[in-house]
C-alpha cells in the first residue's frame, strides 16, 4: 500500500520529539474554525455556535448525540469561506475546515459515477462547485411511550375539567401536536386558559380529526366552533392543557418547537405528528409539496424529520418584506419523496412522473448527499469559533457535517537569522501520519521562513513517492502543522518588538 | 499470527483435491460413470460435514461459494420465502459485513430489521432479544463466535428463546467452526452458514446447513444442483477439499483447541503485563481459541501492524485507518469502545503453525513498538513516558 519512502520514514522517522523552550508551536487538529452566527444541531434545536455551552450535546457525523467537550474560540482574520450546498443553505468555514464530502468535481459528469468518489473529510479549501457534501440524517431513535402532564392544577380550581395524569404518546396526541403546532394558539393569561386551532373552512374533515383527536387523548369536548366565512376556529377551555401546551411546544407562531424526545421517537410515529404538521402548514398537490413557517427552531425541526424519513427536499430563508416576517419554507418536488409525503399526510393524489429528479441529492448509508453549488471567498475580520466533541471528533451544521480531530500533531521550531535551525514532531495516527510529519520536519530544516510557508501538502506527499488516495487528508496534516508553527513564532516576535 | 484473514490450505487437504482437477473431472449431474464418480466424491464429502456439524442427514448440507453466500442465501433466501408470514428480522449489533449488508438490502425492501446490543464483553444481551422478537419476527440471525473479538455467544439459549416466538434462527458459525464443537440439533440451529477456509479448506466454497422443514428460497437460479438452492456447476476439487478439511478439524479440534488456548492465554497475560495501559477486547472466559485481541491507549492500530510487519509478525486492527471507510470497527464500537480506543486496537489470530516460541517472539517484542509509538504520540501522559 505505501511507498518504500514512505516505510523508510515510517521505520525511522527525523526529528521526533519536543523543543522544550521552543520559538514556535503549531498544532494541527483543531484549528478549524466556523463564524459565531453559523447554526449547529444540538439536542436542543440548531443555535449559532456562539451560544453553544458544554452542557448541550451535538449531532455528530455519525447522526447520534454526543456531549462537547471544549468550546474554543480565537480571533481570527483572513480568508473564509461560504460553501453554499444546494438544498440545505451555506455555512461561513474558515480555508483548513475539514468538511465531510464526497470530491467528485473532478470526473466529467457522465462519468461520476458514486463509487469512484472517496469519501472522506476534505478541507474547505479543496472542495469547489459540483464535489457533493454528505450531511447526516440524525439516526438516534428513543421511544417514549408517555409523558406526565407536568403543570400543576391550581389549588383553588374546582371547576376546570379533570384531565389525565400521563398522556400516552400515540397518533392521536402527536397528529394534536401537529395541528397546534401548524394552526393552534393558546391563551395562558391569568387563570384561565384556552387552546384553540384555526382551520380554514374548507378543511372541513381536518376539523373533525383534531376534535376527535383531543377527545381521544384528554378527553376535552370543544367549548366553542366558531365559523365565520372563510375560517373556522375551535376553542377547549383548559388551564392546565394551554400551559402544557405552552411549555412543551412553544407560544406564538415565532417560538413554536418541537420537544427534543419527539424528534426521537420511531419513524412509524413521527409519521403521525408531520401528518398534523403538513395539513396545517403545508401545501400538497401532485407536483410539489411545500411547508412554510416563521419559527426557526421548528422549520429546521421538520427540515431533520423529513431527512429521518428520507424525503428529500430543499431548505429556503426568506428575509422579511413588507408585511410578511422572515419566513422558511420546505419544499419537496422528487417523485418519490413526494409519494411518500403525501402516504404519511393522507392524501391521494395522481402522481405525475417528472423527467428530471429536480433535486440532484440522494440519500445512502445514512447520509444525504447534496452538491455544492457555490464556494464563495470572503474576507473576515472577527471571533471564530469551534467545538470538541466526545467519541465522534465532529459535529453538524446547517448544512454540513465539520470535523475536529483533537490535537493530532504538533510541530515545535527553533528559529535562528530567520532560518529553521531545529525542528521536531510529535504525531498519533497511522504510518502515513507518522512518515509525512518526518518528512515534512526534513523538507524544512534549514529554509528560510518563507521558504518553509511554501511548502505544501502535494510537496510532502511527491517528496514521498506518493500516498494512498485515502489518506491524502486525514494523515497528511504536517505542512499544516509547519505553517501553524512559524505564524505562532512570528505572532511572537512581533509581541517582543 | 493474522489466520481470521486468510489460511494456509492443509497439505493433506490439497492431496486428496489434487486428482479431482484432471482425473476425475465428471460432472456430478452427469449419469455415466465420470459423473457418478464426482457425485460419489461430493456426497462423501457432504457426509464429513454433516459429521462435524452433527447434523441429521446429508440432504440438510448445502455447497455455496463460501461463507458470505452462505450467510445471503439463508438471510435472503428465508426473508423471500416468508414473507407472508411476516416481516422483522432480528440480528446483533457485532454481525460480520455479510450479514449486515444483507438486512440492510432487506430494508430497502419493506422488511424492519432490528439490532439487539450486546454488553462489553460482545455477548448477546438475551432479555432484549426475547423483549424485541415479535410475532412479525421470521428470523434471528446471530454469530456463533465473532471473528473480530472472540467472544462465543451462548447459541443454546438464544435457539430456546427464538423458538419459543416461533422464529427461525441462522447462525453465521464461520469464525467457529473447526474451533469449537458445534451441534445443531443441540443447539436449536436452523440454518448455520460455514465456510471451507477458516478450517484449513480450499477458498471459494463454503456450505449453509438448512434443518429439514425449514422454508427457504434460493437467490441464484439455474440449472437446480444442490437441490434448487444453489445452482452452477459443482466446484468438485474445493468440495473435496472441504470435505477433507472438515474430517481433519473433527479429529484434531479437542488436542489443537487446547493447545491454541494455551497459546492464546500466554499471549494475552504476556502483552497486557508487559505494556502498561493494555486491555483486552472481548469475553475472558467464553473466547475461540485462536482468538487474542488486545488493546493499548494512546496509539494507532495501523502503525502498530505495519512494525510489526517490519518484525515479521502479521496481524489486522480494529483502525479506521487500516480500512477503506472512515470508521472503525463496528464490532469495537458496539461493545462500548470510544472511537480512538478502538483505533488502538490489535488483533492476533492463532493457526496450527503458531508455536509457543512465535507467541514468546511478540510478547517480547511488542513492548518496545508500544513505547516507540507512544513517544511520538502527542496523546501519551508524561508519567507513563519515563
Amino acid at each position: 500500500m505505501y511507498t518504500e519512502k514512505v516505510m523508510e520514514h515510517f521505520r525511522n522517522p527525523r526529528n521526533m520529539g519536543e523543543i522544550p523552550n521552543a520559538d514556535g508551536v503549531g498544532t494541527v487538529g483543531n484549528p478549524v474554525c466556523l463564524a459565531p452566527d453559523a447554526l449547529v444541531c444540538t439536542n436542543d434545536n440548531f443555535i449559532p455556535i456562539a451560544d453553544v455551552s458544554t452542557k448541550l450535546r451535538v449531532l455528530g457525523h455519525d447522526g447520534k448525540y454526543h456531549r462537547i467537550e471544549k468550546v474554543t474560540t480565537r480571533s481570527y482574520r483572513g480568508k473564509i469561506y461560504r460553501i453554499a450546498a444546494h438544498n440545505l443553505g451555506s455555512t461561513l468555514v474558515t480555508p483548513d475546515h475539514h468538511i465531510l464530502a464526497l470530491k467528485a468535481s473532478h470526473f466529467l459528469r457522465k462519468y461520476r459515477s458514486r463509487s469512484r468518489c472517496i469519501r472522506d473529510w476534505y478541507v474547505a479549501d479543496e472542495l469547489e462547485k459540483g464535489d457533493i457534501l454528505l450531511y447526516p440524517v440524525p439516526s438516534e431513535t428513543r421511544d417514549t411511550k408517555k409523558i406526565p402532564l407536568d403543570i400543576e392544577r391550581p389549588k383553588y380550581d374546582f371547576t376546570s375539567k379533570m384531565l389525565p395524569d400521563e398522556i400516552a404518546v400515540d397518533n392521536d396526541f402527536l397528529r394534536t401536536v401537529g395541528y397546534y403546532l401548524s394552526e393552534g394558539y393558546v391563551r395562558t393569561q391569568r387563570s384561565k386558559g384556552t387552546l384553540a386551532f384555526v382551520f380554514s373552512s374548507k378543511e372541513e374533515s381536518y376539523i373533525q380529526d383534531a376534535i376527535l383527536c383531543i377527545k381521544g387523548t384528554f378527553g376535552l369536548e370543544p367549548a366553542e366552533i366558531k365559523r365565520s366565512h372563510n375560517a373556522a376556529e375551535i376553542k377547549f377551555y383548559s388551564a392546565r392543557l394551554a400551559r402544557f401546551f405552552s411549555k412543551h411546544f412553544g407560544e406564538g407562531a415565532v417560538n413554536k418547537r418541537i420537544p427534543h424526545w419527539m424528534m426521537m421517537l420511531p419513524l412509524q410515529e413521527q409519521e403521525a405528528l408531520l401528518c398534523g404538521l403538513w395539513r396545517g402548514d403545508g401545501y400538497i398537490n401532485n407536483q410539489v409539496a411545500k411547508f412554510v413557517t416563521i419559527s426557526e427552531q421548528l422549520a429546521f425541526q421538520v427540515r431533520n424529520l423529513l431527512l429521518r424519513h428520507q424525503i428529500i427536499m430543499s431548505f429556503l430563508e426568506r428575509p422579511a418584506s413588507g408585511i410578511h416576517k422572515k419566513n422558511y419554507s420546505i419544499y419537496v418536488k422528487d417523485d418519490k419523496s413526494l409519494e411518500k409525503l403525501t402516504r404519511i399526510v393522507g392524501v391521494h393524489l395522481m402522481m405525475r412522473k417528472k423527467l428530471k429528479n429536480h433535486h440532484k441529492a440522494w440519500f445512502e448509508n445514512g447520509y444525504f448527499h447534496i452538491p455544492i453549488w457555490r464556494v464563495e471567498p470572503l474576507t473576515y475580520d472577527g471571533l471564530v469559533y469551534n467545538l470538541e466533541v466526545e467519541e465522534c471528533h465532529s459535529y453538524v451544521s446547517n448544512s454540513m457535517a465539520l470535523h475536529n480531530c483533537g490535537d493530532l500533531m504538533t510541530i515545535y521550531i527553533k528559529v535562528k537569522d530567520d532560518r529553521i535551525e531545529d525542528i521536531k514532531f510529535k504525531t498519533f495516527g497511522c504510518g502515513a501520519a507518522i512518515a509525512t510529519s518526518s518528512m515534512t520536519t526534513e523538507l524544512a530544516k534549514g529554509k528560510t521562513l518563507e521558504e518553509a510557508m511554501k511548502i505544501s501538502r502535494g510537496d510532502v506527499a511527491d517528496s514521498l513517492g506518493g500516498l494512498p488516495p485515502i489518506k491524502m487528508h486525514c494523515s497528511n496534516l504536517a505542512a499544516d502543522g509547519l505553517h501553524a508553527a512559524i505564524q505562532d513564532y512570528l505572532k511572537k516576535r512581533e509581541a517582543n518588538k | 499470527m493474522d489466520h481470521t484473514a486468510g489460511m494456509p490450505v492443509d497439505p493433506r487437504v490439497l492431496e486428496v483435491m489434487q486428482p479431482y482437477f484432471n482425473q476425475y473431472y465428471g460432472n456430478p449431474s452427469s449419469l455415466h460413470s465420470w459423473g457418478n464418480e464426482a457425485r460419489k466424491a461430493m456426497e462423501d464429502a457432504r457426509a464429513k460435514i454433516v459429521a462435524l456439524i452433527g447434523a441429521k442427514k446429508g440432504e440438510e448440507v448445502f455447497f455455496t461459494s463460501g461463507g458470505t453466500e452462505s450467510n445471503n442465501l439463508a438471510i435472503k433466501g428465508v426473508a423471500y420465502r416468508n414473507k407472508d408470514r411476516g416481516n422483522h428480522i432480528v440480528t446483533s449489533a457485532i454481525e460480520h459485513i455479510s450479514v449486515m449488508n444483507p438486512c440492510k438490502s432487506l430494508v430497502k425492501e419493506g422488511f424492519n430489521v432490528t439490532y439487539v446490543p450486546v454488553d462489553k464483553f460482545g455477548v448477546l444481551d438475551i432479555q432484549s432479544l426475547g423483549k424485541v422478537i415479535t410475532d412479525k419476527t421470521i428470523l434471528v440471525s446471530v454469530m456463533y463466535a465473532n471473528g473480530e473479538i472472540g467472544t462465543v455467544e451462548p447459541i443454546k439459549d438464544i435457539g430456546e428463546i427464538v423458538h419459543r416466538k416461533g422464529a427461525l434462527l441462522h447462525v453465521d458459525a464461520v469464525a467457529a467452526v473447526g474451533q469449537v464443537p458445534i451441534n445443531v440439533e443441540n443447539e436449536n440451529i436452523d440454518l448455520m452458514s460455514i465456510s471451507s477456509n477458516d478450517m484449513y479448506g480450499p477458498r471459494g466454497v463454503g456450505a449453509l446447513y438448512v434443518k429439514t422443514g425449514t422454508r427457504i428460497q434460493p437467490i441464484i437460479q439455474g440449472g437446480g444442483q444442490e437441490r434448487g438452492l444453489h445452482s452452477g456447476t459443482e466446484n468438485i476439487p474445493a468440495i473435496v477439499g472441504m470435505g477433507k478439511a472438515a474430517e481433519i478439524a473433527k479429529v484434531e479440534m479437542k488436542v489443537e483447541s487446547e493447545r491454541l488456548s494455551r497459546l492464546r492465554d500466554k499471549l494475552i497475560k504476556g502483552l497486557l503485563e508487559g505494556i502498561p495501559s493494555s486491555f483486552l477486547n472481548g469475553h475472558p472466559t467464553q473466547r475461540l481459541p485462536n482468538n487474542a485481541n488486545v488493546r493499548f491507549s494512546y496509539i494507532e492500530g495501523e502503525s502498530l501492524i505495519l512494525s510489526l510487519d517490519m518484525l515479521g509478525v502479521a496481524c489486522s486492527s480494529g483502525s479506521a485507518c487500516t480500512s477503506k471507510t472512515l470508521e472503525p470497527s463496528h464490532v469495537l464500537l458496539a461493545i462500548g469502545l470510544k472511537h480512538e480506543e478502538a483505533h488502538g486496537s490489535l488483533l492476533f489470530t492463532l493457526g496450527r503453525q503458531n508455536t509457543k516460541e512465535d507467541v514468546d517472539y511478540v510478547v517480547n517484542a511488542l513492548p518496545d513498538i508500544v513505547k516507540r509509538l507512544r513517544a511520538i504520540s502527542p496523546l501519551t501522559p508524561k508519567e507513563l513516558l519515563s
